[in-house]
């Protein structure tokens, strides 16, 4: 069944159709909720609260490609997270220092493998990972960032810009690897 | 393995391989909650896609009648309206008409009460209502003393026809040429009856009244007596 197909079904409320669309991208759903929200269950709340969005307005979404629909899907579950760590966020943004990112889980050949690499990323604060993978992995505008996190340009524009110095400079000092803007 | 880069990019690729590399562990779990909460959704949705129907076939119906009851009751003020009309163009032709005077005289007799001052004090000093009744007692009274009397000079009147009638009989047997004998008798009898009946009456009724004979030459004395006690 292609792409346009089952969302068509879908939208009409086509069980079988719906069974097919959950288990083809309940994967991606869940690796990006897993990038903002670590804990388990929160996941599943999340992950439940997208899918009933997603088929709720499946009827009104107009099936260009997958990669639209694949960014589509994304959108929805981030959204969901952010409103689920928006009650934190005024705490998460009061820490002004950065803590010791713990490096000795990474491979020590003086190779970063790419695991490593988000390793890292997610041992920043939930605050400044939030910030820099919105903007750098899912491309959100910092203006964006602003409306979805309910707080100032400028804010997402520092957190943003400190969380990569730190990152640059983590991998300076550990792997010696310098990284370019 | 990640040489001199663009740190972004690598992020981004690093996530990309991570992403495809995830499987959700509790993905059949999460599945059968989805499955049971759609078909509620989808039972709640025909229910109210139902309702929808109803409540818009109740509304639809609800707008003719709407618009039916306007026009009829525009077509009712019309007729109004005309009525109206008529009725007012008849009042004014009405009212243009000369009225005719026609003058009716009627004479309303009037009873005026007359009342007597009477001379007993005491009489003025009483209540109407005593006055009243005292007067219908006495009037009361009157009538019964009327009625007595009434009733008595009936029995008179009676006693006097009845007398009368056997007058007549011996006035008609004396003319009647039979018997000589017979007609003395008769006139005997008869004046013992007159003596009698008005020499009483007179004493009763009139005591001013009195006998007086009148002697006539002509004629037997018994019959001049008779004849002078009629003239009275």
């Amino acid at each position: 069944m292609n792409g346009k197909k089952l969302i068509e079904n879908c939208g009409k409320g086509n069980a079988k159709a719906q069974k097919v669309f959950y288990y083809r991208y309940v994967d991606i759903l869940y690796a990006t909720i897993q990038r903002y929200v670590k804990d388990s269950a929160e996941i599943d709340d999340i992950l439940y609260q997208g899918l009933m969005k997603i088929f709720d307005d499946l009827k009104n979404f107009n099936y260009i490609n997958e990669a639209a629909l694949v960014g589509w899907l994304k959108k929805i579950v981030i959204n969901e997270s952010l409103m689920f760590l928006r009650a934190d966020f005024r705490t998460i943004y009061k820490v002004e220092e950065i803590s010791e990112i713990d490096t000795n889980s990474l491979t020590s050949d003086d190779q970063l493998a790419e695991n490593d690499l988000t390793e890292i990323i997610n041992q920043l604060p939930d605050g400044y990972r939030t910030v820099f993978l919105l903007h750098a992995v899912d491309g959100y505008s910092h203006k964006e960032i602003a409306q979805q996190l309910a707080i100032a340009e400028g804010t997402s524009r520092s957190q943003y810009f400190k969380a990569r110095n730190l990152l640059q400079q983590r991998l300076k000092n550990d792997y010696g690897k310098e990284f370019g803007t | 393995m990640i040489m001199e880069k663009n740190l972004e990019h690598e992020i981004v690729k690093a996530f990309q391989e991570k992403d495809s590399r995830q499987a959700y562990p509790r993905k059949d779990r999460i599945w059968q909650q989805l499955e049971t909460n759609l078909k509620k959704t989808k039972g709640t949705h025909i229910f109210w896609r139902i309702a929808a129907i109803v409540l818009g076939f109740f509304l639809i119906a609800g707008a003719f009648a709407a618009i039916s009851i306007v026009n009829h009751q525009k077509n009712v003020n019309k007729l109004l309206q005309k009525e109206n009309i008529n009725l007012l163009q008849a009042i004014d032709s009405l009212q243009n008409i000369t009225p005719e005077i026609i003058t009716e005289t009627k004479i309303i007799e009037k009873e005026v009460p007359v009342y007597i001052q009477t001379e007993i004090q005491h009489q003025k000093n009483m209540p109407e209502g005593g006055r009243i009744l005292d007067l219908t007692l006495e009037n009361n009274l009157l009538k019964t003393q009327i009625i007595s009397e009434r009733e008595e000079l009936q029995t008179k009147i009676d006693s006097i026809s009845r007398e009368l009638l056997t007058l007549k009989t011996n006035v008609s047997k004396i003319s009647e040429p039979e018997g000589k004998n017979k007609k003395t008798e008769i006139i005997e009898l008869k004046s013992e009856v007159y003596d009698t009946l008005y020499q009483k009456k007179s004493k009763t009724e009139n005591p001013k009244i009195k006998l007086q004979l009148f002697t006539n030459p002509g004629k037997k004395e018994q019959m001049q007596m008779n004849s002078n006690i009629f003239n009275k």
